[in-house]
């Protein structure tokens, strides 16, 4: 799968758009799975917020799920960050992977990996510090 | 409650939040005393190290409170935010329920 080259993206809609729709035929080239997203991302007037935050996100499981933060490029923000994070989805407990990236080939590229790995239930802390070491400034 | 949600912020050796359960909205500018007092609880360098997170955060509840807020209905999605300086120090915003961010 190739990166798409799109850094501007912040309120521009067609951008965005297409964003949205590489990370939806990446989560499902991926996993197999056609993407349920759990994260609203609207104000109260309806308008969509187009900040990236989150850029994704899709239910894996009923209780685990993924979520994507896109940030364009900035020096001074994480390149890539990783965690896995506790919520709660209507009450019920929920798991999440979170991946906070500015996107280029090498972040895609580490990006597919994390998700196949907690797809597959693989994914241990020891290999997210591995990733995310290498990324830490 | 009708109206819930939380900011939180997480690092190696930290965790600590300002979370909300009202039965009215929460309005934008309780949001933002929210915000600053969890900010101002943490030591200097936990604060520094996430103060464009924070900055960030407030940002986004200006935008919101010009646009109707942000409105989670009882069987709605949640509005999940996260701000990380890494993937250990980080500021999160989650509203779970109800109305947030409402002009005054």
């Amino acid at each position: 799968m190739e990166v798409l080259a799109i850094d501007s993206f912040v309120d521009s809609p067609q951008n965005y758009s297409d964003l949205i729709d590489f990370w939806k035929h990446t989560f499902t080239s991926v996993t197999g799975l056609d993407d349920e997203r759990y994260v609203n991302n609207t104000y109260g007037n309806g308008k969509d917020i187009l900040d990236g935050n989150p850029i994704f996100t899709s239910k894996i499981t009923a209780n685990k799920g993924l979520r994507i933060i896109q940030a364009e490029p900035d020096a001074e923000q994480p390149v890539l960050s990783s965690w896995i994070h506790q919520t709660a989805i209507h009450d019920k407990p929920f798991e999440e992977l979170v991946i906070a990236l500015q996107l280029n080939s090498e972040t895609y590229t580490e990006t597919i990996q994390l998700i196949k790995l907690y797809f597959d239930e693989v994914l241990t802390p020891k290999i997210l510090q591995g990733i995310n070491g290498k990324y830490e400034r | 409650m009708k109206h819930r949600g939380r900011f939180q912020v997480q690092g190696k050796n930290l965790e600590d939040s300002n979370s909300w359960a009202q039965d009215v909205p929460l309005l934008a500018i309780t949001g933002i005393e929210l915000l600053n007092d969890l900010h101002g609880r943490l030591r200097a360098s936990d604060a520094s190290i996430r103060s464009k997170g924070f900055s960030k955060c407030r940002r986004f509840i200006a935008a919101a409170r010009e646009n109707g807020g942000v409105n989670i209905s009882s069987m709605g999605k949640p509005l999940i935010k996260s701000f990380p300086r890494n993937f250990t120090e980080r500021l999160d915003l989650e509203v779970h329920l109800g109305a947030a961010f409402i002009k005054e």
